[in-house]
């Protein structure tokens, strides 16, 4: 339809972020409507959203602490400390599971947007980490209210674990752009993501520390982007320590080189999709 | 590019690949030879649209008409030609493009403008007029999912109209809504065209004849025929109608053709339309000078027929009055489907052309029309006279009476 004003025609790895800012009331327009979306129409609205976490956090707890008495390697904690450390892994781990299984038909469903406007499509992906981002909030919001509940005011170094979830971001933002531009042409991928759900998520260290891990497989589970950020968080958040920085730093410069790359990759192909879609 | 001209398309073409399986479009990036075979949506159109004009494609379902305002509107990029556009493009291709039904008509609006380019500022500078231009009322806070096709059709057409485009793409937009609003929006493209140009869309002649200045009649892809509205129409109805009501094929070319129509013997007498009477009170609408009294459909020889027979001549008379001197009136009608879509008609225009009659006031006078009546499908079907002052591009609706028989 309508060719917004002045298109955003940045390419280098600033546009990563560039092209979200520059749309930036759009981009906050169409991501409170991706939250809101999912839950319209029903009845308890957006007490789901934090019904769902709750319920996660009192299974886990139940199953985990009162019916298998799972201890954590290197920690004395209650029943409900072992659960919300496995919560804090899983809320990132959702985090990207969610970005993973919605892009490969990301396109599909905004059809319109691909073939009836002028549309900077690239900005669906940070709409997508965006919503994500949200129940990433809800998620830790949730537990912080019960870690000050059971143990009291988390260690300083906690304050270092928002800072943690931005490089993941950076990987989540990339994954989206390569995987719905491919899933315009394949559509496989949906179903590929739907088998693959599972086994990344016992490849990722939510319900283990990774010190429990022996060589080589440690080093091997490193390369899953998750890794990385949920050892840290946790560290943030239960032992007191800070995050190894130069690590972190190092991180960032490559979760935002991918992203960068799926960007391209994204704007290289967009000019297929009407085509196909 | 002259300063004035918006649009400049030169040979602009488009194919899409028609892959057999999808696989096989896997196998040609991986592979490298060649898997699919070209389909030429659009070929070699030349176009040329210049500030202030309204210029209306028409043609068949398929003969690449959305294609050619994608490749305008550049959602699709074109496989050869070039085509330029100056100024911002505002499509209706779709209406409503990205409404979600959950939503409320209020919050649709402000994504839906927000997708379209505006700031949340403008948005709220605009809001009112847009709700205004819709006329929807209470239902704007209602969840568009409630809403009426037509309703639905206003609000997006309102959000599009409030959108600053220097060129509308229309696209059959307009064929949704009732009576009044299409009048509404008609009045709107032609306020619209003076500080800009529009591109239309449609299958329907009458609307193209009434709105555009001239024409370009896309036929598989191809341009057949371009120039003024109303000889490119007219060439198109014609071509539309060797279609529907085919010439004779060879074998019974010995039928003189015109003076004998020809049946098809398939159907038999089996094709029987029954007919409801005359209903006066049947909504109708134009600026009132004359009175259609009734319409009614006889055979041959003159009796007044109660059912009539896909297939059969028959003849349709219009009774009207004239409640003031009328100059050049001319008669005619519409022939319906449950949908709304037009399919057959004819008026006195062509008759008369050289020789209007004027009819003094309060003379009553009939408009006979002879033709083979079409075989229709099961259905409802209606039938809407009309009687207009003026010539067919530039006339007064004097009265229009929807749904008549």
């Amino acid at each position: 339809m309508m060719a917004p004003r002045g298109q955003y025609e940045g390419q280098g790895p600033l546009a990563v972020f560039g092209c979200a800012w520059h749309y930036r009331q759009l981009v906050a327009r169409l991501t409170i409507r991706e939250i809101e979306a999912r839950f319209r129409g029903s009845l308890l609205g957006k007490v789901w959203a934090g019904i769902v976490p709750l319920f996660m956090l009192g299974l886990y707890t139940f199953v985990f602490g009162v019916l298998l008495r799972v201890r954590w390697p290197g920690l004395e904690g209650s029943t409900v400390q072992v659960a919300l450390l496995y919560f804090s892994g899983l809320i990132l781990f959702d985090f990207v599971l969610e970005c993973l299984m919605r892009a490969p038909a990301l396109l599909a469903e905004h059809i319109s947007y691909v073939k009836k406007v002028l549309f900077p499509l690239e900005i669906l992906a940070w709409v997508v980490v965006g919503g994500a981002l949200f129940r990433v909030l809800v998620g830790s919001a949730i537990l912080l209210a019960f870690y000050l509940a059971i143990d009291g005011l988390p260690p300083l170094s906690a304050l270092a674990a928002p800072l943690l979830v931005l490089p993941l971001a950076l990987v989540a933002v990339g994954f989206t752009w390569f995987l719905s531009a491919i899933g315009v042409f394949v559509r496989d991928f949906r179903h590929a993501v739907l088998v693959l759900a599972p086994v990344t998520m016992f490849l990722t260290p939510i319900f283990f520390p990774l010190s429990t891990v022996s060589e080589p497989l440690r080093s091997m589970l490193y390369l899953n982007p998750l890794t990385f950020i949920i050892e840290s968080v946790r560290a943030t958040l239960f032992l007191g320590e800070w995050p190894n920085w130069p690590a972190l730093a190092l991180y960032t410069v490559i979760a935002w080189a991918f992203a960068w790359a799926g960007r391209s990759w994204f704007l290289f192909v967009r000019g297929e999709f009407a085509d196909v879609v | 590019m002259s300063s004035e001209e918006m649009i400049a398309a030169r040979g602009l073409s488009k194919a899409y690949r028609i892959y057999r399986r999808p696989g096989d479009r896997v196998k040609e990036l991986v592979l490298g030879r060649r898997y699919h075979e070209d389909f030429w949506a659009v070929r070699d159109v030349e176009l040329s649209v210049a500030r202030g004009e309204t210029v209306g494609v028409i043609g068949r379902n398929g003969s690449g008409k959305s294609t050619l305002l994608q490749l305008i509107c550049g959602t699709v990029r074109p496989s050869g030609g070039e085509v330029e556009v100056r100024g911002r493009v505002g499509a209706l291709l779709e209406l409503g493009a990205g409404f979600n039904p959950e939503f409320t008509g209020r919050e649709n609006v402000w994504v839906n403008a927000a997708v379209l380019g505006l700031s949340d500022r403008e948005i709220a500078a605009r809001f009112e007029a847009i709700a205004a231009f819709a006329g929807i009322g209470a239902y704007m806070d209602q969840p568009v999912k409630h809403y009426s096709s037509g309703m639905y059709a206003r609000l997006a057409f309102s959000v599009c109209a409030h959108v600053d485009a220097d060129i509308l793409v229309v696209d059959e937009a307009l064929s949704v809504g009732d009576g009044a609003f299409q009048q509404k929006c008609m009045r709107f493209l032609a306020e619209f065209r003076r500080r800009g140009a529009v591109l239309f869309v449609s299958h329907d002649s009458r609307m193209v004849t009434s709105l555009c200045d001239r024409v370009l009649w896309l036929d598989r892809g191809v341009v057949r025929a371009t120039g003024a509205a109303r000889e490119v129409c007219r060439q198109y109805q014609s071509a539309l109608a060797e279609d529907l009501f085919p010439v004779a094929d060879e074998a019974d070319r010995e039928v003189p053709v015109g003076m004998e129509p020809v049946r098809d013997s398939r159907w038999g007498d089996a094709n029987v339309i029954e007919l409801d009477d005359f209903d006066p009170q049947a909504p109708w609408y134009g600026h009132g000078g004359a009175v259609i009294e009734d319409a009614r459909f006889h055979d041959p020889h003159g009796g007044r027929l109660r059912t009539v027979v896909g297939g059969t001549e028959v003849e349709l008379r219009i009774r009207c009055r004239a409640e003031r001197l009328l100059t050049r009136p001319i008669v005619g009608f519409i022939l319906r489907d449950r949908l709304g879509q037009n399919l057959a008609g004819d008026n006195t225009h062509l008759s008369y052309w050289s020789d209007p009659p004027s009819i003094a006031p309060g003379q009553a006078f009939t408009a006979s029309f002879r033709f083979q009546m079409p075989y229709l499908a099961v259905g409802d079907y209606s039938l809407a006279p009309s009687i207009i002052e003026g010539i067919q591009s530039d006339h007064i609706h004097l009265q229009w009476i929807e749904d008549a028989i």
